[in-house]
């Protein structure tokens, strides 16, 4: 048997054996898509489930989102397949008290970032049934590759503009948005019942997909995760106009860990950098 | 529908000169929901008020917009006004057409523009306002006094004499500051110790005063009225309850040569002592860093109480069951006031920072307050002026003034503002003591304003024949055990050489350090160089801009003793009409949470900086948790609005600042469509009603964007 075969039938084994024991009554993984190239969402139940599960280059839905909805709320304890980005949005939503960390399990998937899609990556299951706290020592090593300057090539770009044509780039990519709001949608860290968007006396943001409801909305979600994104990419990868979501969010993410020294996902005890008051603050506006 | 009343006032030439008042009034005529407007010289005045008071009644107005100065001039005014009339006076609003448009414009027709826009935006508001009811919260009633110096002793003794509990905390073991240590005050040169020594007695046998030393403010949260604070009361090692003060443990204690800290290490003390003679409480305290048994136990790394070493004290100790006791430790003790005085001194600037003046290294060379303990008759010598290095009696003295003062590159630009004085107490005290004795004073100006302040400077010049040079010393050293001074005298233009025996530095007063830890434990400001902030520099000296913290002494800046003594009184009167009240209205301006749309992401209890933001557990009647909500304490929160900037989904509210009133304000700035020949200058700004870039309003364009000039005009205003 090929190794990704040996690792897929320990994932299945880990995915099976939870829900037979009853360490969990619910495993978040993924199944076959209905087209080739994708891989759908999968929520196990029974443990018979589990001999659907797949993971590969595909799998790059970050399954996090799915714990802070109502039916995955009512399961007293919940296993994800988690890779990495998938432990980060975790760690975000204990965080925020979206999610208690005593009920969520991980089955640890050790591969590279998925950032675009690729059928063929080397993965790894880590062994057992792992917490949140038990998880964290094992990814600690990755927080230093966060800041990487290949991950902000993009930035970068973006940065050495003139503020003229920056302006024009936006104006350009925001212009495709049709407002479905797949980005948020797909986010895990985007879990509030009513987004602002979906206020409406008074609404702030315009919901007609003119250029000035297109700016609202996509400046006003980068700032809304400032020093929250995880860097998961979900919602560029979502986005059915393909606008450049990435270059907001890191751009955030390079400025907060400039500022603050700090890069979300690691710890859960951690205090959010921009909406933590501190007494201390080096700005002097807020003493 | 509203009925709105515009008041447009002129503030005499103020906003007349550049805005044209009766036009503004005209145009607000025409705005929506206006029911009457008018104009007037000064709407502040009693006829304007009963104008506005007229109106509301004649024309059943349901909100207020006078458009005049700022906000913080005159709103309560005019609120009042609304209320004395029956209207509810959170329905009144100010539109500030002076500081914001009249002042800082000249022509006349763009001024009378904006006036009306500024306008347009208040009626805008005061059309989503909604009356709100002032917060009702009790007053506990008793004050904290935060350092037992003259300016803490003389604050804690006016309240507690108007009827009012008051604890006192002290940082050192002994209440007295720095006035304890001063030989004789100027311009009278009565003793210090004489007149400062009855007020400690009195504090100590005050029943109303708690008085609390070896103790320091750890944590102060709550608001005016209503403050908890914590105090740490570090350990003494000595119970004072048992303790009469015998002085049985330091005649035995073996350690007798620590340096004095009331000496200005001058003198010696033991290691379990009273800091001087006079000490409030007269009780001593074990210094755990010089103390032979705390030293064995750090050494062995156990517990004080299972060393064996020395306990010499506790056997000499003479009160059945002991005073002293190694097994004391720090205690936390959190207590209500209502009302906090900060009063927490200054030091002066160490001698680390004078290096070109030999402070430290030269032994001869003393600071002002060693100096006052050399001339104390309580100090080390009794009184007598001698040489720290040999005991010699000195025959002749120098004294620098602004030694660190009035000079930014040590980072004190201000002036001391005490030290001409008590240089010239210094040299004259000199000159009483040794007829024969010569003393020289170097000076850059003398600064002795105050009752007889200037009087007391020509006496030591004229009738005591101190030498006043006018110049500075560049520099200071030891040349066959005297001192060598290089300065200058600049009225006659000549370089100065004197040999002396003893150099006395008028060094800077500095803030005492850790006070802008503790300024941030109380929300009050500081400036630059760490002084206290004041909440007006005029009007309320001895406020701050915390409610209910309230200054005195040398904490807030330089000064001398009666300029403290009269603060402390200044500062107890708020203290006592603060608490002589029952209750508090605090402003209604508070934050509230819609309970359906909170995610209770914790953003805003973690954002607010006076932790008034809290949990609330919905259940439902079988009392099954349903879900977390965050939950607003009215009493705490002080609407500062950081908690709504915060919340994502706009599930915190700001009432008087409503998301509402706001996004109608935005509307109505952005609606440029009566304003002639107005486009938009290119700078992209959001807003439903605004542009984005480049076009005006009425075209609706987005096509275009903000020129890179655009930005440099938003830069340049």
């Amino acid at each position: 048997m090929p190794a990704e075969g040996r690792q897929l039938e320990k994932l299945r084994h880990l995915a099976r054996h939870a829900l037979e024991s009853g360490a969990v009554s619910l495993v978040i993984g993924f199944a076959e898509g209905t087209v080739p190239g994708r891989a759908a969402p999968l929520f196990c139940t029974a443990p018979a489930d589990a001999d659907r599960l797949i993971f590969d280059g595909y799998c790059t839905l970050n399954l996090a989102n799915y714990l802070t909805r109502p039916e995955v709320r009512a399961h007293q304890t919940v296993a994800l397949v988690a890779r990495h980005a998938v432990a980060k949005a975790v760690v975000g939503l204990v965080q925020e008290s979206q999610v208690d960390p005593t009920r969520v399990r991980l089955i640890a998937i050790h591969c590279p970032d998925l950032d675009g899609l690729q059928q063929d990556v080397a993965w790894t299951v880590a062994d057992g049934l792992q917490t949140l706290d038990e998880f964290l020592p094992t990814a600690a090593h990755l927080h230093d590759q966060e800041l990487t300057p290949e991950r902000f090539a993009a930035v970068a770009q973006v940065e050495s503009k003139s503020s003229h044509d920056r302006w024009d780039h936006f104006a350009r990519e925001f212009d495709k948005c049709i407002k479905c709001y797949a980005c948020r949608n797909v986010c895990p860290l985007c879990y509030c019942e009513r987004c602002i968007a979906d206020k409406n006396q008074p609404q702030w943001i315009d919901t007609s997909s003119t250029q000035r409801g297109n700016f609202a909305w996509n400046i006003v979600r980068a700032f809304h995760l400032a020093g929250r994104c995880i860097d998961c990419g979900a919602c560029e990868r979502a986005c059915p106009m393909d606008l450049p979501l990435m270059e907001l969010n890191r751009k955030m993410k390079k400025v907060v860990a400039e500022r603050f020294g700090y890069v979300a996902g690691y710890d859960p005890k951690a205090d959010l950098p921009l909406v933590t008051f501190k007494k201390d603050d080096p700005e002097e506006f807020i003493k | 529908m509203s009925r709105i009343g515009v008041f447009v006032c002129w503030c005499g030439e103020n906003i007349g000169r550049t805005v044209d008042c009766p036009a503004v009034a005209e145009a607000a005529r025409r705005m929506p929901g206006v029911a009457h407007a008018v104009d007037y010289k000064y709407m502040c005045s009693d006829p304007g008020q009963q104008m506005i008071i007229q109106a509301i009644a004649e024309h059943r107005l349901t909100g207020l917009v006078v458009a005049s100065c700022s906000p913080r001039m005159h709103e309560p005014t005019f609120r009042k006004a609304a209320a004395r009339a029956g209207l509810n006076p959170y329905l009144c609003e100010m539109a500030n057409i002076r500081e914001h448009c009249s002042w800082v414009h000249e022509d006349r027709a763009v001024a009378t523009a904006k006036a009306i826009e500024l306008l347009r935006v208040m009626v805008e508001k005061v059309r989503h306002n909604e009356a709100l009811k002032a917060v009702s919260v009790p007053i506990t009633d008793r004050a904290l006094v935060i350092g037992g110096g003259i300016a803490g002793i003389q604050a804690a003794l006016d309240i507690a004499d108007a009827g009012h509990d008051v604890i006192l905390v002290e940082r050192a073991p002994s209440i007295g500051g720095h006035m304890s240590q001063l030989s004789e005050t100027f311009p009278t040169l009565d003793c210090s110790q004489c007149i400062l020594t009855p007020k400690m007695v009195e504090v100590a046998q005050h029943p109303r005063i708690r008085l609390l030393t070896c103790a320091e403010v750890e944590a102060v949260s709550g608001y005016v009225g209503n403050f908890e604070v914590t105090v740490r009361r570090k350990a003494r090692y000595v119970r004072l309850d048992r303790c009469t003060g015998c002085g049985a443990c330091w005649n035995e204690c073996p350690v007798k040569k620590i340096p004095s800290e009331f000496d200005e290490g001058l003198g010696l003390r033991t290691a379990v002592y009273v800091p001087f003679p006079q000490a409030v409480p007269n009780k001593p305290m074990i210094d755990t860093e010089n103390c032979l048994r705390h030293k064995d136990a750090r050494r062995k790394g156990i517990p004080v109480t299972e060393s064996k070493v020395c306990g010499k004290c506790e056997a000499a100790c003479p009160i059945p069951g002991k005073a002293i006791n190694f097994a004391d430790a720090d205690e936390l003790e959190t207590v209500q006031v209502g009302a906090i005085v900060v009063a927490t001194g200054f030091q002066t600037l160490p001698a680390a920072a004078i290096p070109e003046y030999g402070a430290g290294r030269f032994k001869d060379v003393v600071t002002g307050l060693q100096f006052e303990r050399l001339a104390s008759a309580s100090g080390p010598t009794s009184g007598e002026i001698r040489r720290p290095s040999d005991g010699r009696p000195v025959e002749r003295l120098a004294v620098i003034a602004c030694v660190g003062s009035r000079d930014p590159a040590k980072g004190c630009a201000y002036c001391s503002k005490i030290c001409c004085m008590y240089i010239a107490k210094h040299a004259m005290l000199f000159r009483h003591k040794n007829h024969h004795g010569a003393a020289h004073v170097f000076y850059m100006d003398i600064r002795a304003g105050g009752k007889d302040y200037d009087e007391f400077v020509r006496r030591a010049i004229e009738e005591d024949g101190v030498d006043y040079l006018r110049g500075r010393v560049s520099r200071i050293f030891e040349r066959g055990g005297k001192l060598v001074l290089f300065g200058s005298d600049t009225l006659v233009g000549e370089k100065v050489e004197l040999e002396v025996d003893m150099v006395v530095l008028a060094s800077a007063m500095v803030p005492q350090p850790g006070v802008q830890a503790l300024a941030q434990k109380l929300g009050v400001a500081y400036d630059q160089s760490g002084w206290l902030t004041e909440a007006h520099p005029k009007l309320r000296p001895v406020e701050t801009a915390a409610a209910g913290v309230f200054l005195a002494g040398t904490c807030q800046g330089p000064r001398d003793i009666p300029e403290t003594v009269a603060q402390a009184g200044g500062a107890a009167s708020k203290v006592i009409g603060l608490l002589s009240r029952d209750t508090l209205d605090r402003e209604p301006i508070i934050a509230r949470v819609d309970e359906r749309v909170c995610d209770y992401c914790t953003a805003c209890i973690k954002t607010c900086p006076v932790k008034a933001i809290g949990t609330k557990e919905l259940k439902n009647r079988q009392g099954v948790l349903l879900r977390r909500v965050a939950e607003v304490n009215a009493g705490l929160c002080i609407g500062c609005g950081t908690c709504v900037a915060a919340c994502r989904p706009k599930a915190i509210d700001l009432a008087g600042f409503t998301d509402a009133q706001l996004f109608a304000e935005v509307r109505a700035l952005g609606d440029f469509n009566d304003i002639e020949g107005r486009e938009c200058d290119g700078v992209p700004h959001f807003g439903p009603a605004g542009c984005i870039a480049g076009q005006s309003v009425k075209s609706g364009g987005l096509d275009s964007h903000p020129t890179d000039a655009g930005m440099e005009r938003e830069k340049h205003g």
